[in-house]
């Protein structure tokens, strides 16, 4: 359970990752998939409940020591450095979790704009870039909120085949975001937040979207009623 | 990308003080240095004091200042979560600065 003031944000959630699979989250907007991932990953603590690593009960950690766990965040905002070349961050984060930056350049596709620093990426190349240097720490599990936002049909896919590739590797990757189209082309599980409470939509596939956002109430965020 | 994940603090600091990215941390912390010396030096001349004397309760408290700014430099310039990705908390981030700080007011006041 999570609160901003008197207003309760998310009342019974539950999101779990798992090695191997795609997780994704979706929500309408102020449904609480931030804060919920932001619990997850020790940028917020909650008022009630707990968070689980390998089945093992984790206090409130720091991203440091997350990382050290093997959970990496990628947050929507941009994180990189704004002053080193991206080549010399890969590099750095590389150099520490022992992984050979080359390769994971190679395989995250920015060996194009890796000699530029991340002001003067597009939206889309920084993305990919941010998704780099974080695959460069040899997570067990990665969180991203909203990776596809604001980014063009391109970069998108190339996203979207990073993470399936990622979760080819083993790792747990859980995202949220509102990019209907690429959760179903990318995504093996869907949880879905409504008024604060999660529920996993088994054959999403097969549901349509508007039940992902709707699917208890049946009503919009304005309160308008939905058709299923 | 093969082989155990293992975390070695010696590892990532050694990294981290040998990269570009701690260059240029430097440049920040030596500039709040610099600042925070001359503040102190001015304010022990009006006291009648040495101006560049080591003196423990005045650099701790310039060092709070400059640890908590390099922190704003390092949040503005977005560095702290790449530093958290490398697993270097807080305190292992400042130590390196604490203890340039330590030996740049020694050698200050050894010289003066």
């Amino acid at each position: 359970m999570h609160r901003f003031g008197s207003r309760t944000v998310l009342h019974a959630a539950y999101v779990d990752a798992v090695a191997g699979t795609v997780t994704a989250l979706v929500g309408q907007s102020g449904a609480g998939k931030t804060t919920l991932l932001e619990i997850l990953v020790g940028r917020r603590r909650p008022l009630d409940g707990q968070v689980r690593h390998a089945g093992v009960r984790v206090p409130h950690l720091s991203r440091a020591a997350l990382a050290r766990r093997g959970v990496v965040f990628v947050p929507d905002a941009p994180w990189l450095s704004t002053r080193v070349r991206v080549r010399r961050q890969l590099a750095l984060v590389a150099r520490v979790w022992d992984a050979d930056p080359i390769a994971v350049a190679r395989a995250s596709e920015v060996q194009a704009f890796v000699d530029r620093a991340p002001p003067a990426l597009s939206a889309g190349e920084r993305r990919l870039c941010e998704l780099a240097v974080a695959t460069a720490c040899r997570p067990e599990a990665i969180v991203l909120d909203e990776p596809f936002r604001d980014l063009d049909p391109l970069h998108r896919e190339a996203i979207g085949r990073r993470l399936r590739a990622l979760a080819g590797d083993g790792v747990a990757v859980l995202f949220a975001d509102h990019d209907a189209t690429m959760v179903a082309e990318i995504a093996d599980r869907l949880f879905a937040i409504e008024e604060g409470r999660t529920r996993l939509v088994p054959d999403f596939r097969n549901t349509p979207i508007v039940e992902w956002y709707c699917g208890w109430s049946g009503l919009d965020q304005t309160g308008r009623r939905v058709d299923g | 990308m093969t082989g155990q994940r293992r975390w070695s603090p010696a590892r990532a600091i050694s990294a981290w003080l040998t990269s570009v990215l701690f260059a240029r941390q430097l440049g920040d912390f030596l500039l709040l240095w610099l600042v925070l010396k001359g503040a102190n030096a001015f304010t022990a001349v009006r006291a009648g004091l040495p101006p560049l004397a080591f003196r423990p309760g005045a650099e701790a408290v310039a060092l709070a200042f400059e640890c908590l700014a390099l922190l704003a430099f390092q949040r503005r310039n977005r560095e702290d979560l790449l530093l958290a990705s490398l697993g270097l908390g807080r305190p292992l981030v400042l130590l390196p600065f604490a203890l340039v700080h330590t030996g740049l007011s020694l050698a200050t006041a050894a010289l003066a």
